[in-house]
This record gives structure tokens, C-alpha cells and sequence, in this order.
């Protein structure tokens, strides 16, 4: 290890947030309070020890009234008179089917419990997804048991029946039966055969109708940009794992833009290091906030979001100069020329090997990107348009109708699934063109924004009572299947559009024969009978067709041709065929599936990209900058999203990955700017810009450049359900602004932020560790320095046992099983899909916002997010003490690394918490877990004290009937519960339990299947099976063929805090970067000069550029 | 701050009403033990119907898991649902008042609402499946159901029961199962969790 390096981990620093960063004494204060300040009623004001004494008092009486007396009740068991075949009480069914939570739409395994879903895991056999599922994927089972959702139909908001509603829209559409032309469907793009059929059958019925697409606008205008350089209005297909430089604007693929699940798993592929793939894909982020993409790369520039446009246009021009591009490329005014340059160069040595993408919704900037991608020869590798990714319409249409609703040109809507009179630019002018549209009718699963403004309510049953399908990208066509019947009186969207339009058939036949119309024709080996086929698809999920042969008719026309970029031969002609196909088979449909047929001709002609129109594109106008003090940059967060789930309180107790705030959104500020302004954290500001005023706390925010603002949008919402209405302030209006630009001016109030990453303290102790490529590939134990045995034990025989001293005689684990958890740091993106999962699958509850605020989130597993500086701070009084002054701290706090830490329990031999429980209600067990008996423990809180992880868990009140239950129906909530876990009451504590529950299960399933151990694959825990990532392995450490093993005997792995001898069982791995380096000026291109060997382990990587050492003479002198 | 006398007469009095609530749920409890509720050792309440063990599991020898089908392959071992007894009973005594009584609830849907006598509480996980998978009898834990008419509790199903039968098997493993090499389990969250 290079001990001069004042920029190696050794000598980092990582802090929690400016808080922690300046050691700010009310944090410092709040360290040795565990649990926050003194126990506090559930009304926020404090009590003192006594009045607690007399409630506990209260308690004990009440407790013994109602189980003091041992004369049970007499309880009844009935049995089914009927039993379902496919349910046996007590035993898990899972079920494949589609996500609903949005329009990604990975594959679901789900699990049901008695007839009822209880948890959501990711389809392994899904090709992109591939057992991977989001945090809001995880919560959506959540939904489902949202007691606010719409649950009997409404007429002019009044309860009815579905024969009364029906009559109603017959009525109110029956002027539309002869010119529909004013009348539109409105929803997300629909994808799927059945979906699509259903759709046409509607609009067949009210002949001229329209059926609008609304989609998220960043997917639009990608699908835009590659209409007019590709011929083809689709997002295409991206692959970042075949991608060595990727370099994204403003794009959070790893958190929220399009596919965020499919993009970690390709990602990690490109930042997993094993003996075989030593290289690390280098990833530039040029971004406004902090994002997690951002999070995670290896360069990153903090840029306003009005010089987005100038670099993308620049870093075009530049490539294209590069790569003698001969078109004229409009090279916009840029600000980092150096940067510009040094990219290039890294791209352009890693021609069709690079990815470039951006998170903009300016068709222009996409065009640019297009460009580039093609000057690089990414199509065909990178990025593939012949084969879609996703189904995004590309926004004409939608802008259209809100003009044609304004002019009176269209007067009936039927909104399905959508809200633009809230998550949309502008949702003013939708609200007020639905309001005074003469039909409305919202298929709605709640009143929301939008269909608070109409006047027929369809309740909609969720994902998981319907039956559906879709086909987001080309050759995967996948089938929703419902796991329970409707919980409510509501009816899947698609049998509403087939009533109306006079069809009397039912989802799952309708379905079933669109399905046998237009996907067995596409399928490769058919089955014997279709439905065999059919069984199939429903096991698997989804099912894989043939996209590149037209068969049959007018789709011959349309043979393709070859595509001018290379490896696109067998990819892609969509849905011709099978639109064809149907054209033939249901003359009836024919005016509508003709038109589509029409459609997908075009498609079938592959795409060749068209300079011109790129050029035509990218002169496009730029986004208008209104005035004000700062820029504002809106992001979606990965918790809520466009707010559409805001009503989930697992979504909405879920941290943010950066600001680690639950229960708000910020307003997210550079701390330069915030030290100028004289704004601290917590302070409330009001914002205005654009006719709009919100009200926001302030965040110090790394990582936010000085002039720009960030807010996430979908909070604030009007009208969400009991939960998320009016949680956060609702940042939507700021985009109809092109780039709003606002004035902060702070009210003089402040208010307590739940940001849940300084509730823990580890005093500055190092328990990440990092090492850079270079170094890791001379020693594979770079940056992980054997903590020093300085005392070695004994066995209690004087025999030397290796260990260090203890007090302790060791476990030993002779039996079959050692659990223990291995956790690569390189992986882990921080998305937080873990945290959801981890909740759901072990019956955590949610403490609301107040219990936040007092350090009482019940989490049992957190994902800690360190920053780290670039330069070295004056240290004080030694390791754990570190006091930067002002003029530190803003230089660190601009653009630091980051890092993320998943911290469960860590299930330690010699755990803290085993030997002060006085009532041995938390014990080893013989497999090395670190058990809790809930109904043993008395809740001294000893055991969390005495925890140096700080994993602990207390609970305060009863969470689950508490204050959550308020704002929930209980005993709908109370369905989602898993079964296999007990439901912790008040005064108890608990924490994470390696999910001792399926190790149970997997046991006795072993056992059942006649074998006599568990291994790999037969167990996995909650966090380790949705990250979307692998980040995380679980198994049997005495099995030595165990993937834990290898992680453990990894050369990167490292046990937290080993110095204290806890001997924990959770090994993490650690973090390889590229560089140290996060944003020298004018770019990273040549690093590796210090060391004499290529910065970059790609071969012919970029030497040269503007880089330099920085802050080189910026260090001071430790020691 | 400064309590005054007034609150501790309060606090005192509301702790000795606790108390006197304790001891007079300790007297009104009639013969049942006053200990944890599972503590059920003889329960025996009447069913609904007037169904024999002895008959079906004994003199006909149906095997335990005809009914109880989920003891293989569930947590729970199931009460039969109303079908099973259907399969039979179809053709056998129909005429018979009890069998009529299944008849009713099979044709009215409203299934039979038996007493549930064997009870864990919910802290407590019990696997039907992994205990009979491994060769473990019904009868261990149920006892001789064969030779009873109306069931009745027969062991206390409390935790130390439990635990002795996990202790002795290393020590003293009973003939059928000596050649299983099995490993039952005392750690807590063998059960707790």
C-alpha cells in the first residue's frame, strides 16, 4: 500500500452529510442517543419517566384482563368445502406473472400464502429482469391492500353497481357511436396483443376515436429523436454490459430512467471484478443532482441543467469531428471545452464499445446522442433500434389532444391509468381541459388528481386481480394472471373497454383468444395444442416469439432490408406478423388492425440512421430558461417515482438513496450556495418561479452545482389516499417552464428532516473500504489491510486458538450449517430494492414521519451512503476525530465520491447484544445466527446499546395498529403480512434474522424432496434475491463449494469494525475504482501517472488530455 | 419538576387495582391451569359432529394423512375439507343424521365449524411436514387418536415438552427413527422466528 498517498483510504474520510462533514453539535449531541431524545407520547410532547411509569402501569392491567384469565377462548377451524387443488393451508404458491408498478414491466414470481399474494420476488427465467425487482416493484403488492383505493363504482360520485355504471357510459358515449372523433382514450402506451386488442375493439366501436398515449416525457422524446434520425419513433434496445465507456447526461439509469433494473444487472456486469473480468467499465455522469448513477461513477460533472444541451451538442460535434464525420453538426455554446475533448478521446477509443444517453427531454439533445451512438458505431452493439426496449409513444399525439381538448375538438375522454392533471408538465391545462370535457370517465384504481374531475368512476382492480398481457420489447411477449380475485367491487380496465364497446366476453377468454390468434402464429416450436401452450405460458410468464419473418399477405411487401449498422441481422421486425396475422383472422377488426398493420410495415423496414434528420433535429429550439436566482433541476426519486405509488407508506419510509430523507422531498442545494445565502439545513424556503410558488426545506446537497436547485418531483400530491396526500410539496408545475429558474427566500421556520443516515454513528471509524483498480490488480488485497491479531487467544487449555483475545471461548460450528452473508460493494448501486423487500418479507412496520424524526425507524436493513472527499482535511486529535474548517468543508462537500453500505445485522460470534441481555432473549444459535425470541424479550434495550453496528430495532408503540393504522385499514394491511413471521408488539425488540424463516422453509423443503442438506439455490434471503445486482450472497459457510465461501475467502473481503472482535458473519467486499479522482478539471483521461502504467486497463484507453494531479499540494501532512 | 404526593397515592392506587385485577382473574379461572394458554393437556370438547377417530383411523385403519392431507407437504397438517368426507360419504351411511350434516354443509357451502383442540400460539412455528417427512408418528405429539372417539388433548405441547423430545433423540433416539441420523434442532429460532 502506497502510505504517501494522502488520497487512499487510509487516510479518507467518509461523513454522513454536511452535518456529519462539520460535526455540527447538534448531531454530535444526538450520537449517544440511540433512539433519539426522551421517550415522547405518540403526540410529540415529552413525558417523563413517571407519567411512563403510570401508563406501563395501565398496560400491565390491561394485559392482564385480557390474557391473565387461561381459560382460552374456544376457537373454531373450517375447513374449505371445496378446497382449491392448487392451495393447501399453509404452504407457499407462487405464480409467474407481470409487474404492474410501471412501464418496464419485468417478469414476477409471486408468492401467495392461503389464497392471498403476500410477496413479490423477480422472475429468474426473465431474460432482462432476470429475478430482479425494484424498490416500488417490491411495494407494489403494498397497493394492493391500500385502503384508499376506488372500491365500487361511481356515477357522478355517487356508489352504484357495475349494471348502473355501464348504463351510464353507454349513455354518456352513445353520441360518439357515429362520429367518434371526439372522443379519446387516453393511457399509458399499451403493449400487449390482448391489451391492444382491446383497445382497438373500443375504439372499432366508436368509429374515428383516438387512442392517445401518455408516457413519461424523457421516454418520449428518445422515441422522438429516433424517429427523425431512424425512422423509427421507439427507445431502443440499450446494453450497458457490453458498453467499456458510457457516458450519460442526466440519465439515472441506475435509479429511474426507463428500465433502471435490467440497466444494474448490464451495469454490474461491467463493475464486477472475479479473476476473470478484471476491468471495470468507466462510466461519466454530467448531471444536476446527485443521482445514483451518479453515485456510482467514475467521473462526474455537476452542470446546470441549461448547459446540458450546449455539452451534448459539443461532446457531437467533437465526436463527429473525430470520427470524420462529414455532416454538418451544429456545435452548441459549450463551458468545458477540456472535458469535451477528454471524453471524446475515451470514447472514441472505445468505438462500439461506449453507450452514450442521456435523461433529457428535449428531442434535440436526444438527437445529439443519437448521433453520437452512431458516429461511435454503438448501433447494432450498444444500442439496438431495431429491436425496441420499451413502449413509449413519442408525445405528439398526447400535446395534440390537450389542444383539441382546449378547442373543443375533442369533448370525451376516457382516462385509463394515467393522471396528467398531476404528474405532467402541464397539469393545469389538463385539469382544466378534463373538467370542462363533456365525457369524462376515469378507469381509475383511486380518485385521483384526474378523475376527481370526471364524472364516471370504473374502479380498476390492481395488477394482481387482472389479467393482462404486454410486450415491451420485441420477441418477449408477457402474461399478467391475477393471484386472487378482486378484493373490492372493481373490474380489470380491459373487460370495461370490452363491455363498452358491447362485447360480452370475459378477460381471461378474451385473452386466451387473442392469444391464440396473433402469439401462437409467432411462437418457434409450438406446442402440441394451444393449450399446452397456454399452461406454458402462464408457468413461465411470459413466452418468447419469433420477430424477424413476415408471414403471410400484405406483410411481404415489407421484407426488410439490411440494416446499414452491423449485428442487427436477426434482430428485430415487430409485430407485423402477428398484427398481420390478425388482420387475416378477424375480418371484423379490420378498419383498425389494418391501420395498425400499416404501422408495423413501417417498422419493418429496418432503421438506417438519417443524418439529415438529425441535423433537422438537433437545430431544434432550446429549451426556454425562465428568470430567477437558480436553476431549477427536477428528478424523479427512486422511492415514489412520478408519485403515482405515493400512497404506499413502505415507498414513502423508504430513504432516498442520497438524501437519506424519508417522508419528504427537499429542496436540494449546494452547500456553497446554501453558506452564501445563509440557509441551514432544515430550513423552510419558499420557491418561486414561473407563476408557481411551493414550500420546501432546504438540504445540503453534495454534489448540487452552485447555481441550480434539485427537488423531486411526485410528492405533494392533491389527492393520493389517506398516506401520501400532502406529503412533500408537488415540483410538477416547475416543468411545464422548459428550465424553470427560481427564488429561494426562507420563511424563518425550520423543520426536522427524517434523514435516516446520521441516526447511527460510527464516529468516523473506517468501515468502507476502498482500493483503486490499479492498486487492486497489483494486490488483490489492496485497500484491506489485515486488522493486526495483536493479543491471541487461548482455547481455555493454553492451546493458541489464532483468534484474538477474548473473554469468550469460540463457537464452533460442527453441524451442518454456518449462515453468513457476503456483500460485494462494487455492486451495490444503493437503489434500496433490498430495504423494500427486507420490510415486506419480515412484516416491518412503518413508524410514520414522527417516529422518524426520533430516530425510530424500524428498518432492519439500511443502506449507509458515505461521501468521501478528494482532498485531505486537517484532521484533529487522531483517527475519529476530524474537524474541517469552513473553507475544507465547501471544497469537499462540491463533488464527492460516494459510496454505499448495506448494514443488516452482522450476526456476530462474539455478539455485544447475546451478553447483556438479561433474559437471554437474543442468543447464539447453533448455525451461527444471532437469534431473537420475541416473546422473551423484555425490552431493556440493553442488547442496542451494547451493538456496535447500531442494527438494533425497538418497538416504541404498536407500529402496526399505531399511528400507521390511522392512515390504513388494518385489517387490509394486515393481509400482506407474511404469515411465516411473527408480527412484533410493543416493548419488544428485533432485527434482521437472515431470513431464519425461509431457512426453515428451506429446510423442511429439502427434507420433502428427499435430500438431506440445503445448498446454493435452495435458500436465498429477501435482500439477496431482488437486488437487481447480486450484489449480495447468502449460503451455508461449512459448505465449501458455497458462493459465500468464495466471497468470504475473497482477497477483497473484510469484516465490519474487525478491530472490536465481534467476529461478525457478513463479509463485505471491497470497492474497486477506477480513480480516485472524481472530477479533476478537464477530465480524467490520464490518470495514471503517479504509478508509471496505463490509468485505464483498457487496452488503447485515452492518454494525454488536460488532466492533472489535483489538489496535489492541497493535502496536508497527517501526521 | 417537582412531583407532588398526590401523583405517587395515584400512581399507588392504580397499581394496586392492577394487582387486585390480576389475582381476581387468578381466582375466576375455574379448573384449567392458569398458565399459558397452550397449556390445554385434556381438552376435549364435543364437535359439531359426532365423528369417530376410532373408527375411521382405527378399526377401518384409513391412514392419518387421507384427511389430514397437508401434514406431508404444509405446515399444517389441514382439517379434511368438506369434499373429502364427500368422497366417501357419498355412498356410505348417507342416510345417516351426522353423515346428512356433512351432506347439508357440502350442498349449502357453509362448511362445518369444528373446535380446534391442538393450539401453538402464534409465536410458535410449528412444521407438520418436516416432523413427518423425517418419520416422525402422528401419535408423538397426538397421541393414540386411533383409539379415541372424541379427541382429546394429550400432551401439553408446551416448550419443554417439545425440547425434551429434541434433547433425548441424541441421547436415546427411539428404535424407528435410530438409523435417520437426524439433527432436531434447540435453537430458538428453530421455532421462534
Amino acid at each position: 500500500m502506497d502510505g504517501n498517498d494522502k488520497r487512499h483510504p487510509a487516510a479518507r474520510k467518509y461523513w454522513q452529510g454536511v452535518e456529519d462533514l462539520r460535526n455540527d453539535p447538534e448531531i454530535a449531541a444526538l450520537r449517544d442517543l440511540e433512539f433519539g431524545p426522551a421517550p415522547s407520547l405518540g403526540d410529540g410532547s415529552e413525558i417523563e419517566r413517571r407519567d411512563f411509569m403510570k401508563l406501563v402501569g395501565t398496560t400491565f392491567a390491561a394485559a392482564a384482563i385480557t390474557s391473565g384469565c387461561a381459560r382460552r377462548p374456544i376457537e373454531k377451524v373450517i375447513p374449505y368445502v371445496n378446497k382449491p387443488e392448487d392451495i393447501t393451508p399453509g404452504a407457499p404458491a407462487y405464480y409467474a406473472t407481470t409487474c404492474g408498478g410501471c412501464a418496464v414491466k419485468c417478469g414476477l414470481v409471486v408468492k401467495a400464502r392461503d389464497g392471498r399474494p403476500v410477496k413479490i420476488e423477480g422472475n429468474p427465467q426473465h431474460p432482462f429482469s432476470a429475478g430482479a425487482v425494484c424498490a416500488r416493484g417490491q411495494a407494489s403488492v403494498i397497493d394492493l391492500y391500500d385502503g384508499d383505493r376506488l372500491k365500487q363504482p361511481q356515477v357522478g360520485r355517487v356508489k352504484t353497481d357495475w349494471a348502473k355504471l355501464d348504463a351510464a357510459v353507454a349513455t354518456a358515449l352513445a353520441g360518439y357511436k357515429g362520429n367518434g372523433s371526439k372522443l379519446a382514450l387516453v393511457s399509458p402506451s399499451v403493449s400487449g396483443p390482448a391489451t391492444k386488442a382491446a383497445v382497438a375493439a373500443f375504439l372499432q366501436a366508436f368509429p374515428g376515436s383516438r387512442h392517445v398515449a401518455l408516457d413519461g416525457t424523457i421516454g418520449s422524446s428518445i422515441a422522438a429523436a429516433h424517429g427523425q434520425t431512424h425512422g423509427v419513433a421507439r427507445v431502443p434496445f440499450y446494453d450497458f454490459s457490453r458498453a467499456d465507456t458510457i457516458v450519460s447526461f442526466d440519465a439515472d439509469f441506475l435509479g429511474t430512467w426507463l428500465a433502471p433494473v435490467w440497466f444494474a444487472r448490464q451495469y454490474a456486469a461491467g463493475r464486477k471484478l472475479t479473476p476473470k473480468h478484471d476491468t471495470l467499465s468507466f462510466h461519466i455522469q454530467v448531471e444536476s443532482h446527485l443521482s445514483l448513477a451518479g453515485a456510482s461513477c467514475d467521473e462526474r460533472l455537476p452542470v446546470l441543467p441549461s448547459q446540458q444541451r450546449g455539452l451534448v451538442l459539443a461532446l457531437a460535434a467533437s465526436v463527429a469531428k473525430a470520427t470524420g464525420f462529414g455532416g454538418a453538426v451544429p456545435a452548441g455554446a459549450s463551458t468545458h471545452a477540456a472535458q469535451v475533448a477528454a471524453w471524446t478521446k475515451r470514447l472514441v477509443a472505445s468505438k462500439g464499445k461506449s453507450l452514450v444517453v442521456s435523461g433529457s427531454d428535449d428531442v434535440a439533445v436526444q438527437a445529439a446522442v443519437n448521433l453520437i451512438n452512431e458516429q461511435l458505431g454503438n448501433y447494432g452493439k450498444t444500442v439496438d433500434v431495431n429491436r425496441g426496449m420499451l413502449t413509449y409513444d413519442d408525445g405528439a399525439a398526447s400535446a395534440k389532444l390537450l389542444a383539441d381538448l382546449g378547442s373543443g375538438a375533442v369533448d370525451g375522454v376516457v382516462v385509463w391509468g394515467v393522471n396528467p392533471a398531476y404528474a405532467t408538465a402541464h397539469g393545469a391545462q389538463w385539469a382544466t381541459a378534463i373538467k370542462a370535457a363533456k365525457t369524462s370517465i376515469a378507469l381509475c384504481d383511486r380518485v385521483d388528481e384526474t378523475a376527481a374531475l370526471c364524472k364516471i368512476h370504473a374502479p380498476v382492480s390492481h395488477y394482481l386481480e387482472s389479467w393482462g398481457d404486454a410486450e415491451v420489447t420485441f420477441g418477449l411477449v408477457a402474461l399478467q394472471q391475477p393471484l386472487v380475485r378482486p378484493l373490492h367491487d372493481t373490474r380489470e380496465a380491459i373487460a370495461s373497454l370490452l363491455t363498452w364497446s358491447g362485447s360480452e366476453q370475459s378477460t381471461l377468454s378474451f385473452v386466451r383468444d387473442t392469444w391464440r390468434d396473433r402469439v401462437v402464429p409467432r411462437v418457434e416450436t409450438n406446442a402440441s395444442t394451444f393449450d399446452a401452450f397456454w399452461d406454458r405460458a402462464l408457468h413461465d410468464g411470459f413466452t418468447s416469439v419469433r420477430t424477424a419473418t413476415v408471414v403471410g399477405g400484405p406483410a411481404a411487401a415489407g421484407t426488410p432490408k439490411a440494416p446499414p449498422t452491423v449485428g442487427a441481422a436477426a434482430a428485430a421486425v415487430p409485430a407485423a406478423a402477428a398484427v398481420v396475422a390478425a388482420a387475416v383472422s378477424a375480418p371484423g377488426a379490420a378498419t383498425v388492425v389494418v391501420a395498425a398493420a400499416a404501422a408495423a410495415l413501417k417498422d419493418a423496414v429496418l432503421a438506417e440512421f438519417v443524418p439529415a434528420g438529425a441535423a433537422k433535429a438537433m437545430t431544434g429550439a432550446a429549451a426556454k430558461v425562465g428568470q430567477g436566482a437558480y436553476e431549477v433541476a427536477l428528478y424523479e426519486s427512486v422511492a415514489l417515482g412520478d408519485g403515482s405509488q405515493a400512497n404506499n407508506p413502505f415507498l414513502q419510509e423508504l430513504p432516498d438513496p442520497l438524501t437519506k430523507c424519508t417522508w419528504d422531498n427537499l429542496l436540494c442545494v449546494s452547500p456553497k450556495a446554501a453558506a452564501a445565502a445563509g440557509w441551514k439545513q432544515g430550513d423552510i424556503v419558499t420557491v418561486t418561479g414561473g407563476g408557481h410558488t411551493i414550500t420546501l426545506p432546504v438540504m445540503l446537497q453534495p454534489g448540487v452545482p452552485e447555481k441550480a436547485v434539485a427537488i423531486a418531483v411526485g410528492y405533494g400530491r392533491k389527492a393520493a389516499g389517506r398516506v401520501g396526500t400532502g406529503v412533500g410539496a408537488d415540483a410538477w408545475p416547475f416543468a411545464a417552464a422548459g428550465i424553470a429558474k427560481v427564488n429561494v427566500t426562507p420563511t424563518g421556520e425550520t423543520a426536522k428532516l427524517g434523514l435516516e443516515q446520521t441516526h447511527p454513528s460510527y464516529e468516523h471509524r473506517t468501515i468502507v473500504r476502498e482500493t483503486t483498480l490499479d492498486e487492486w490488480r497489483k494486490n488483490p488485497k489492496a485497500g484491506n489491510p489485515d486488522i493486526a491479531v495483536a493479543l491471541q487467544g487461548h482455547d481455555g487449555k493454553g492451546a493458541p486458538t489464532g483468534l484474538p483475545k477474548s473473554v469468550w471461548t469460540p463457537h464452533e460450528y460442527n453441524g451442518k450449517y454456518r449462515w453468513g452473508l457476503g456483500i460485494d460493494l462494487n455492486a451495490c448501486t444503493g437503489c434500496g430494492a433490498c430495504v423494500v423487500a427486507c420490510n415486506i418479507e419480515n412484516n416491518i412496520p412503518v413508524v410514520g414521519r414522527l417516529e422518524v424524526h426520533r430516530k425510530r425507524d424500524m428498518h432492519w436493513m439500511r443502506i449507509d451512503r458515505y461521501y468521501s472527499e478528494r482532498a485531505e482535511a486537517t484532521p484533529k486529535n487522531g483517527d475519529y476525530d476530524w474537524d474541517p474548517v469552513e473553507d475544507d468543508w465547501l471544497g469537499l462537500a462540491e463533488n464527492p465520491q460516494v459510496i454505499f453500505q448495506p448494514v443488516m445485522c452482522q450476526h456476530c460470534e462474539n455478539a455485544g447484544c447475546e451478553t447483556v441481555c438479561p433474559v437471554l432473549a437474543t442468543v447464539h444459535t447453533s448455525e451461527g445466527l444471532n437469534a431473537m425470541s420475541y416473546n422473551r424479550c423484555i425490552g431493556t434495550r440493553y442488547c442496542a446499546n451494547n451493538c456496535p453496528y447500531k442494527v438494533r430495532r425497538f418497538n416504541w408503540f404498536q407500529y402496526p395498529q399505531g399511528e400507521m393504522a390511522e392512515n390504513r385499514d388494518y385489517n387490509l394491511a394486515s393481509l400482506a403480512l407474511n404469515p411465516d413471521v411473527n408480527v412484533r408488539s410493543r416493548g419488544v425488540m428485533e432485527k434482521c434474522s437472515m431470513c431464519v424463516q425461509r431457512i426453515q422453509l428451506a429446510k423442511s423443503d429439502v427434507i420433502r424432496a428427499g435430500r438431506d442438506t440445503v445448498s446454493d439455490g435452495d435458500v436465498q434471503t429477501a435482500c439477496q434475491q431482488t437486488c437487481p445486482t447480486s450484489a449480495i450472497t447468502f449460503g451455508n459457510l461449512n459448505d465449501p463449494k458455497s458462493d459465500v465461501n468464495l466471497a468470504r475467502h475473497n482477497p477483497r473481503s473484510y469484516r465490519m469494525l474487525e478491530e472490536v472482535n465481534t467476529r461478525p458473519s457478513v463479509w463485505y467486499q471491497t470497492k474497486v475504482r477506477n480513480t480516485w479522482d472524481m472530477m479533476p478539471e478537464g477530465g480524467n483521461a490520464p490518470k495514471a501517472a503517479a504509478h508509471g502504467e496505463p490509468a485505464h486497463p483498457k487496452a488503447g484507453a485515452p492518454k494525454g488530455g488536460a488532466g492533472h494531479e489535483p489538489h496535489a499540494d492541497h493535502g496536508k501532512k497527517e501526521d | 419538576m417537582k412531583r407532588d404526593s398526590t401523583a405517587y397515592r395515584w400512581l399507588g392506587a392504580r397499581l394496586l387495582v392492577a394487582c387486585g385485577v390480576v389475582l381476581l382473574c387468578g381466582v375466576g379461572c375455574d379448573r384449567v391451569d392458569a398458565q399459558l394458554p397452550s397449556y390445554h393437556k385434556g381438552y376435549q370438547p364435543v364437535q359439531p359432529i359426532n365423528y369417530s377417530h376410532k373408527l375411521h383411523a382405527g378399526e377401518l385403519g384409513m391412514d392419518c394423512k387421507y384427511c389430514h392431507f397437508g401434514a406431508e407437504k404444509s405446515k399444517h397438517a389441514g382439517i379434511p375439507p368438506v369434499n373429502v368426507c364427500m368422497n366417501c360419504h357419498k355412498l356410505v351411511k348417507p342416510d345417516s343424521p351426522e353423515i346428512k350434516k356433512i351432506q347439508l354443509a357440502y350442498d349449502s357451502g357453509k362448511s362445518i365449524e369444528w373446535i380446534r383442540i391442538h393450539k401453538l400460539p402464534d409465536f410458535v412455528v410449528f412444521d407438520h411436514s418436516r416432523h413427518v417427512n423425517r418419520g416422525v408418528a402422528c401419535q408423538t405429539c397426538h397421541g393414540k387418536v386411533q383409539t379415541m372417539e372424541l379427541v382429546r388433548q394429550e400432551n401439553t405441547l408446551a416448550m419443554g415438552w417439545c425440547v425434551n423430545c429434541h434433547r433425548e433423540y441424541k441421547a436415546n433416539p427411539p428404535a424407528h427413527l435410530k438409523d435417520k441420523q437426524l439433527n432436531p434442532t434447540i435453537d430458538c429460532s428453530g421455532c421462534h422466528h
